[in-house]
């Protein structure tokens, strides 16, 4: 028993000398790694800033002569700066990359094993916004990973190609979905071309689609698709695809939104859908829906009323009369809110 | 008889020291999942796509709730540091839960608050009163103060999330220092994965020593005083990495109250924080488990382990039992309201492994480690054991102990490295051994009286830490430019 | 011209860009110096970040307009965020012009010099 106490108590002394050790050895090693990488990106960075600074004109041969080492130490600089830049300078760096072939070396790891190494190719190949990569990044969009999907998706939208767009929506109906907001965001970033598209998913069986869909065509102003988006407010089987709707419709802010808003807050329909159309016609800014509003003050579903009240301070000086007159308490709150708004852009000084 | 005697003690000194070793080995454990965990983070950085996040105008917005009791000193500083924050979208509910002091008086000549009407909803329920809604006349849809009768901590949070706007609530303390992108970090799981993510703790360090500039952390420097050097060590061990290795592990059951994103629906939920538990931030978390787990939910609780926010530790002894004293009997609380969970199949990993190792390495540490104190001297005066094994026994224990944090420091040098200097490693080594040295016997009795104090279940209270405000105390630490 | 960006990489590159068409750029990296070093010497232009630790762009924006050593130094917001309300948050502050980020360098050097035409004439 004593004996192997003291082999015990031997072996936990090294072990605790060793680690100590080790924290030191790490130190050491990371300084010194990191001396060398800064040393080798200094140059390269330097041509970097001055490259970009001049529009890409001049200088591209001498980035393209970097040797490999010192580029590999500068490049991480080199693509955070791709992602600040846009116009001549931008692409100007981007064919500093693809004389280099990152691109053929990223396109290449996109089939690597390491789902580490698939995300940062799809990463590089965002950042470069390189469109023969797409159907690479699409096929991505199905990769086991979720991490390397989530990569591939916010690549796509970088690159902003609608064929895309399909992809994307198909990438919602599994059962384990890239984000939601993510998709939309995304949808959004491949431009008006996509709206067909998203028009015609507001079909889709899976109720996760439809809603993208609808905030997506709500941010795009897609104010071509407004009587299909109406049409699902009025009949979708799901709450929150028609919340999206009474959403998407305020911000198209478009005449062809009203009626199917205020159809949307009577009083037999569900607070949440109620309160979220009231919302809208806040966005919408129209005066017309003033009355509708001001009677929604005293309702007694708590969001309904507080969002009529600043629906109305939204739609400006019509609704803040009508506020005025109400005493609903919805009402004393959002004219307060509005008077100190004011009074911040008057500039009134403190 | 005195045979007896003598075996019992012989089989309880051993029993003490096969509890020492498990005790140690599962923290141990615990740090090399942590370490797992922060390789694969680091590997994944290039790629998260933080920047995304912070430029896409759908990242959900959040309402940062800052409960505040007699917080006067720093309290124009937290919160100023707290709108310099990078995230696209966020307010800030103070709520100043009815100081005493000039927390109020403050706040409206620092942010020129004026009062609003507001409707509060009573989404939560809570005890006190509402006295009226503030805004800052600068930034009115960002700033919003509420004066209440006095509640406690809990209460205080509860008026906040019923006067929070936004999907995600982020709870804070107000004597917390945020990392620039702390927020955004906390807040990214839920948009990696909106489907599951239900709650994500942040990391918490200690404040002490660091130099704050602006309510920012500038230069990373460990504490002078060596009470602080050992918590610095402690706080890296527990919850940098025992949080870290629990979230690895799916069995994260605490998430500080200093610092944690949560869903606000699921909040809503399960009737927001309880104000009869004094641990109300780990009774939350706990309770999401239980609800969501019965519910039979796919749901995940996640630790960030980086970026940070730093808190003020106490710095004397007598404040720290007191912090301790509290804890512990929150712990002890809260699996005395759960324990229905303990060792249940039907909470999975929560259930069976994470409340358990609770009980019997949270909870009774403190006991045995007392115990040990008490029965290796009677042993040897009652010849039980011999003095070789006694010393040998004690060198086990606490060197195991020592390499525990060592290890600690090691995944933080790979890692993190967030301390620069040389001096301040060594510092953070011997702060690992001295810790064993009375440090621990005396949170080991501090954190007896805790858990007693559970038993005997008096009434929670804001717990008392003089708080100097971030301003004065770090005078001494070096220049401090106040914003104007 | 005073330039206030907290990103390394875009204050060296936009003061190198600025600086090789002629212009004097005095760079800072935070709300508070730039607000000390306008009321110091007062520019002939202002490159504000909205975006910063300490005090935002907005704020920052709101001071100058406030001073009266600044109150009409032309002031163009460098932002990630195009949506119109951030839009007019800056407008409603005082500022005169807006480039988003990511953003060309040509078209911020001819933003820069337009604001400084209009100083002029």
């Amino acid at each position: 028993m004593q004996a192997l106490f003291t082999i015990v108590l031997e072996i936990l002394l090294a072990i605790v000398a060793g680690t100590a050790l080790g924290i030191v050895l790490v130190r050491l090693l990371r300084r010194s790694r990191q001396r060398r990488q800064a040393r080798l990106a200094a140059g390269p960075r330097r041509s970097l800033l001055a490259f970009v600074a001049d529009n890409g004109e001049e200088g591209s041969h001498d980035l393209v002569a970097i040797p490999e080492d010192a580029w590999r130490a500068a490049e991480p600089h080199a693509l955070a700066l791709l992602r600040k830049l846009r116009g001549e300078a931008h692409l100007g760096l981007v064919s500093v990359f693809l004389r280099r072939g990152t691109a053929r070396t990223a396109l290449g790891q996109l089939h690597s094993r390491s789902p580490v190494r698939r995300a940062r190719a799809a990463q590089v190949l965002g950042d470069l916004e390189l469109r023969q990569a797409v159907p690479e990044l699409c096929r991505l969009l199905t990769d086991r990973h979720d991490e390397v999907r989530v990569v591939a998706v916010r690549a796509l939208g970088r690159i902003g190609d609608p064929a895309a767009a399909w992809r994307i929506i198909a990438a919602l109906d599994r059962s384990d979905p890239v984000p939601s907001l993510l998709a939309t965001h995304t949808l959004v970033q491949l431009g008006p071309e996509a709206e067909v598209t998203l028009s015609a998913a507001l079909d889709h069986p899976q109720a996760r689609v439809r809603a993208v869909c609808l905030d997506a065509l709500g941010l795009l102003g897609a104010t071509g698709s407004v009587h299909r988006i109406a049409r699902v407010l009025k009949e979708d089987t799901h709450l929150d695809v028609r919340i999206a709707a009474a959403a998407a419709l305020g911000r198209l802010g478009t005449r062809g939104a009203l009626d199917p808003l205020t159809l949307a807050l009577h009083s037999s329909r569900p607070p949440a859908l109620r309160a979220a159309a009231a919302k809208a016609l806040g966005d919408l800014g129209a005066t017309s829906a003033v009355p509708t509003l001001t009677a929604l003050l005293t309702d007694d579903a708590f969001h309904v009323a507080h969002e009529a009240a600043h629906a109305l301070r939204h739609i400006g000086p019509e609704g803040l009369a009508a506020l005025q007159e109400s005493d609903s308490p919805h009402a004393l709150e959002a004219l307060a809110l509005a008077e100190v708004l004011t009074e911040r852009k008057a500039g009134v000084p403190a | 008889m005195l045979e007896l005697v003598r075996d019992v003690l012989r089989w309880a000194d051993l029993g003490i020291f096969v509890y020492f070793v498990a005790l140690n080995s599962g923290y141990l454990i615990l740090i090399a999942l942590a370490g797992l965990e922060f390789a694969k983070h680091l590997r994944r950085m290039p790629f998260a796509g933080s920047d995304d996040m912070f430029r896409s105008p759908l990242t959900l917005p959040v309402s940062v709730i800052m409960p505040a009791y007699n917080e006067g000193p720093g309290i124009v500083a937290a919160v100023q540091a707290m709108t310099a924050l990078r995230y696209p979208r966020y307010e800030i509910v103070v709520v100043d839960d009815g100081s005493s002091d000039d927390t109020f008086e403050q706040l409206r000549t620092g942010f020129e608050l004026v009062e609003v009407p507001r409707v509060v909803p009573d989404d939560v329920a809570y005890r006190s009163q509402v006295l009226a809604v503030y805004v800052a006349r600068a930034n009115p849809e960002t700033l919003t103060v509420v004066r209440k009768t006095n509640g406690g901590k809990a209460d205080a949070l509860n008026v906040g999330i019923n006067l929070s706007r936004h999907p995600l609530i982020c709870m804070v303390d107000a004597d917390s220092v945020l990392d620039p992108d702390a927020l955004l970090s906390v807040a990214k799981p839920f948009g990696d994965d909106p489907l599951r993510v239900a709650a994500c703790g942040g990391v918490v360090r200690i404040a002490n020593g660091c130099k704050v500039i602006g309510g920012r952390v500038v230069d990373v420097r460990m504490p002078k005083p060596w009470l602080l050097r050992i918590q610095v060590v402690e706080y890296l061990r527990a919850f940098l990495m025992g949080r870290t290795g629990w979230s690895r592990l799916g069995g994260l059951v605490v998430i500080s109250g200093a610092f944690g994103v949560f869903r606000r629906d699921l909040v809503v939920e399960i009737g927001g924080l309880d104000p009869g538990t004094i641990g109300e931030d780990a009774e939350l978390v706990v309770r999401l488990h239980h609800h969501l787990r019965q519910r039979k939910q796919d749901y995940r609780v996640i630790f960030v382990a980086e970026p940070v926010s730093w808190s003020e530790a106490p710095s004397s002894l007598r404040v720290l039992g007191r912090q301790r004293r509290r804890w512990h009997r929150g712990i002890a609380e809260i699996l005395g309201k759960h324990r229905t969970m303990i060792g249940n199949p039907r909470y999975g990993r929560i259930g069976l492994v994470a409340l358990p190792y609770y009980v019997v390495f949270e909870l009774l540490a403190p006991f045995i480690e007392l115990a040990a104190l008490l029965l290796l001297p009677l042993g040897l005066w009652a010849d039980a054991i011999n003095t070789g094994f006694a010393l040998e026994f004690v060198l086990v224990a606490y060197g195991y102990g020592m390499l525990v944090s060592l290890s600690a420091l090691f995944i933080e040098e790979v890692s993190f490295h967030r301390y620069p200097r040389w001096s301040d490693l060594a510092r953070g080594m011997a702060a690992a051994f001295l810790e064993n040295f009375g440090y621990r016997q005396i949170l080991a009795f501090a954190q007896v009286r805790g858990a007693l104090a559970a038993v005997h279940g008096r009434q929670a209270v804001w717990g008392v830490m003089n708080r100097e405000g971030f301003d004065s105390t770090l005078e001494s630490a070096g220049s401090l430019h106040r914003v104007p | 011209m005073l330039l206030v960006e907290d990103d390394p990489d875009i204050r060296h590159l936009v003061s190198y860009k600025l600086g090789k068409g002629g212009l004097d750029v005095i760079a800072v990296a935070d709300g508070v110096a730039a607000l000390r070093e306008a009321r110091a010497h007062p520019p002939d232009l202002v490159l504000l970040d909205v975006r910063m630790p300490r005090l935002s762009g907005i704020e920052v924006c709101r001071e100058l307009r406030a001073g009266p050593l600044t109150a009409d130094v032309p002031i163009i917001m460098l932002t990630a965020r195009s949506r119109p309300q951030d839009l007019e948050q800056g407008y409603a502050a005082g500022a005169t012009d807006y480039v988003v980020k990511p953003f060309s360098p040509r078209d911020l050097l001819a933003r820069v010099e337009a604001a400084l035409a209009r100083v002029a004439g």
